[in-house]
């Protein structure tokens, strides 16, 4: 890991659909080791964070950078970091689990017993045993997305961005998903998180940070947070920022 | 193995595991599908050689015919038409390669540079819009080993350079539609635009009428111009460079293989330079269509529907609109519309007797085009709801009535093309009387009821995970249909036409009454309708929908 730069950064990130305001200067930088959840109600900008992170989308001003490195300059670069989850787990409807997770292991430039032998261990970390040569299109949600996050934790990336993570995985392979970041973390890695679930937040994150409207309006560890809400729960101070935020 | 290997690997099995067959139904059809292409690959074959014998023989009685000429001249023709062909099919399919796949973003969000991703891009364009027309110039190239490695080969490079040029043309011009219009209404004008054209060139071809070349001496005047007039000096011109590269090592000339090999080098080449010059282009549109798909909708608020039924009308009418391909094969409609009243206008004038046997024919011909736009947007209707059908199974509608809302939005287009030909080919012909009112009562009567029995039969067996319309019909309930409504097109013909009902009379021996015909056509018609909606109407509410 590169030492004193922050694993991911928004400098005033802004982003615009036409007149809609996605993202407003949302300015942000999380160190290594850190499990941070960006937590909003739908359509606060979470997703086009995420977009401006991994490079599918470009920001109209301001930068995103991963370890360093600029996402719109050097896209490549940036996203041999990351290991990403996107919020649906898109995956060629044709392949195999086994399959997706090849490919994606040679595009990190992983080769042959080494990259046979990570995958197998990552299909027997998410459970994906039974699936492996079944093709995608036949999987259930949950599964799919259990194929989803294993690409993302094949090449040992240094920054997770999981875009809702949890949905459709059952609890045990939440709990799994849960302690393998946090085993990630340990060892240096940063997780960027988008979730709808706060009890998680307030559980896995080092960090939290509330999106409204495209604006960071709050931001710091979830137990710190959870105290400013009236009953002391960061659910509590989500719904009174969102409600505060939509009022004139 | 590097990423594209594995990639590439990756696709083939998956590519495999679409032919392998998962039931005794699918073993059947792949295997229908396997003896069909086989059969159709050496029937071409074939008959290329027996033109090539033709060819030769007649060559041995026209000395002053030049083969290397007449040769060049007919690669030319077949290249230029092909390459069109292609430029065409490319558009239509680079801008879902380019913009609409999902496997797209599923790269995006890798390290793999933008240019590679654009050229693997396009690669499967040309791929998927070349890979027909290389199947069908196999023949070609196989025929041409026979008399040596070297013309094959040069033919085998020729072709495929003319076909990545057109691929890369296409997937060029589907940059131009996307940078004014979003990717799923660029894909509609895409596919509007190449019916458009090859319906464009098919009217042009007859309105040149070929038909006056059964005159042997304007055939044999045509002839001699093709095989003796040299062509120009290609210059920049990549199709008449490939055409004369291909001809002259198909005459033994080992030069023209290496002008072939030069030029699909040249071709790649510049494939990938245009890549490197387009890739940022690529992804500013492509970024800019993600955000158009992200931003708020901004289709118009329709006023609300003053019952369930008018909401239902309204979401039939919608889906009928919105799907992809309606414009193109409305376009593909008009043409055959167009190249129908051209060839009745185009006929020689005749005696009464003459234009009656034609009238009747029209009217078949009329119900047969309604059998097949029936086919495409009747059949499917219920297919086409997909996973939704789960949703629409807990609303309180009745399938009845739903059915009755389908009918009457998806014959529409059926009836008002039967009764558009039917008057047009009555007005073009003449015609008067009994074969006129017969001729717009059987339009009428077979534009509404023959998407009735699509319809019904369609819902009797749906394929709800069918990936679009067209791939619905794709199965036996489909060709059932068209059977069915293709033998209630032949009927008509005796209806309409006296003359082909007393030949009829005679043949058989017997007495047929033109309104008793029309009367029991009606009925029987009307009655396999009517039992195809009632059955569908029966078993719908009952049948399961599957989940995933």
């Amino acid at each position: 890991m590169a030492s004193g730069l922050p694993a991911f950064a928004f400098e005033r990130a802004t982003k615009r659909y036409g007149d809609l305001l996605a993202l407003s200067e949302l300015t942000l930088e999380v160190p290594p080791g850190v499990v941070f959840a960006l937590v909003g109600p739908n359509g606060a900008g979470k997703t086009t964070a995420i977009g401006l992170l991994t490079g599918l989308l470009a920001p109209t001003s301001g930068r995103a950078a991963v370890f360093g490195i600029d996402v719109a300059e050097d896209p490549v670069g940036a996203k041999r970091r990351l290991g990403f989850v996107p919020d649906r787990p898109y995956l060629w409807p044709r392949w195999t689990p086994r399959e997706t997770l090849r490919f994606v292991g040679a595009v990190f430039g992983a080769r042959g017993a080494a990259l046979e032998e990570r995958i197998g261990i990552e299909l027997s970390s998410f459970g994906l045993e039974e699936a492996a040569d079944r093709t995608n299109e036949t999987l259930s949600h949950g599964t799919r997305q259990k194929v989803a996050l294993a690409q993302a934790f094949l090449h040992d990336p240094s920054l997770f961005v999981l875009d809702e993570p949890m949905v459709g995985l059952d609890p045990l392979a939440q709990r799994g998903l849960v302690e393998r970041l946090k085993e990630r973390t340990a060892k240096g890695a940063a997780v960027l998180l988008t979730t709808h679930h706060l009890a998680l937040a307030e559980e896995v994150a080092d960090e939290a940070g509330v999106l409204v409207k495209g604006r960071l309006v709050a931001r710091g560890a979830p137990l710190a947070m959870s105290a400013r809400g009236s009953t002391g729960r960061l659910s509590e101070l989500f719904f009174d920022l969102a409600a505060g935020a939509g009022e004139p | 193995m590097s990423a594209g290997a594995v990639s590439l690997a990756n696709s083939f099995r998956a590519a495999g595991r679409s032919l392998s067959p998962r039931s005794t139904a699918e073993a059947a059809g792949v295997l229908a599908v396997a003896l069909f292409s086989g059969a159709f690959m050496a029937g071409e074959y074939a008959g290329l050689a027996y033109l090539l014998r033709l060819g030769r023989s007649a060559m041995a009685q026209l000395p002053a015919l030049v083969p290397e000429i007449l040769l060049e001249r007919l690669l030319l023709g077949a290249f230029a038409g092909a390459g069109i062909l292609l430029l065409l099919g490319a558009l239509t399919t680079a801008v879902s390669t380019l913009f609409l796949s999902e496997e797209l973003l599923l790269r995006m969000a890798l390290p793999i540079p933008h240019t590679r991703l654009l050229l693997r891009q396009v690669a499967a364009t040309i791929a998927l819009a070349a890979g027909p027309a290389l199947l069908l110039a196999l023949p070609a190239a196989v025929l041409a080993a026979r008399s040596g490695a070297v013309g094959a080969m040069a033919l085998a490079a020729a072709f495929l350079a003319v076909a990545v040029l057109a691929g890369a043309a296409g997937s060029a011009l589907a940059l131009a539609v996307v940078a004014v219009f979003p990717p799923r209404r660029a894909r509609l004008l895409a596919a509007f635009l190449s019916a458009t054209g090859l319906a464009v060139a098919i009217v042009g071809a007859r309105g040149a009428r070929p038909e006056r070349f059964l005159d042997p001496a304007a055939a044999l005047d045509l002839l001699l111009r093709a095989g003796t007039t040299p062509l120009g000096v290609p210059g920049g011109n990549p199709v008449a460079f490939a055409a004369r590269a291909a001809s002259r090592a198909l005459a033994g000339d080992a030069t023209g293989l290496g002008q072939a090999l030069l030029l699909l080098a040249g071709v790649l080449l510049l494939v990938v330079l245009l890549a490197r010059l387009l890739a940022p282009v690529h992804l500013r549109l492509l970024r800019r269509s993600r955000e158009d798909s992200d931003a708020t909708p901004r289709r118009k608020a329709l006023r609300e529907a003053s019952s369930a039924k008018h909401e239902l009308l309204r979401a039939e009418v919608r889906t009928l609109l919105r799907d992809a391909a309606t414009p193109a094969q409305l376009g593909t409609l008009a043409a055959v519309f167009v190249l129908d009243l051209l060839n009745l206008k185009l006929l020689p004038g005749g005696d009464a007797a003459s234009r009656d046997v034609v009238h009747g024919l029209q009217s078949g011909l009329g119900l047969f085009l309604v059998s097949a736009l029936a086919l495409r947007f009747a059949y499917p209707a219920v297919s086409t709801d997909g996973r939704s059908a789960l949703l629409l199974k807990s609303l309180p509608v009745s399938a009845a009535r739903h059915l009755l809302v389908r009918w009457t939005v998806r014959a529409m287009p059926s009836l008002a093309a039967a009764l558009l030909l039917a008057g047009a080919s009555a007005w073009a012909l003449e015609a008067r009387g009994f074969p006129l009112g017969a001729a717009l009562a059987v339009a009428a009567a077979g534009g509404l009821a023959i998407p009735a029995l699509h319809l019904g039969l369609g819902a009797l067996l749906p394929r709800y995970d069918a990936p679009n319309p067209v791939s619905v019909a794709l199965g036996p309930g489909g060709l059932v249909a068209m059977g069915l409504s293709t033998l209630l097109s032949l009927a008509p013909v005796l209806v309409v036409s006296e003359g082909l009902r007393s030949l009829v009379e005679t043949l058989l021996d017997t007495r047929l009454d033109g309104r008793a015909l029309l009367a029991a056509w009606g009925a029987t018609t009307s009655a396999l309708s009517v039992a195809a909606m009632l059955a569908a109407a029966r078993r719908l509410p009952k049948a399961d929908v599957p989940a995933s």
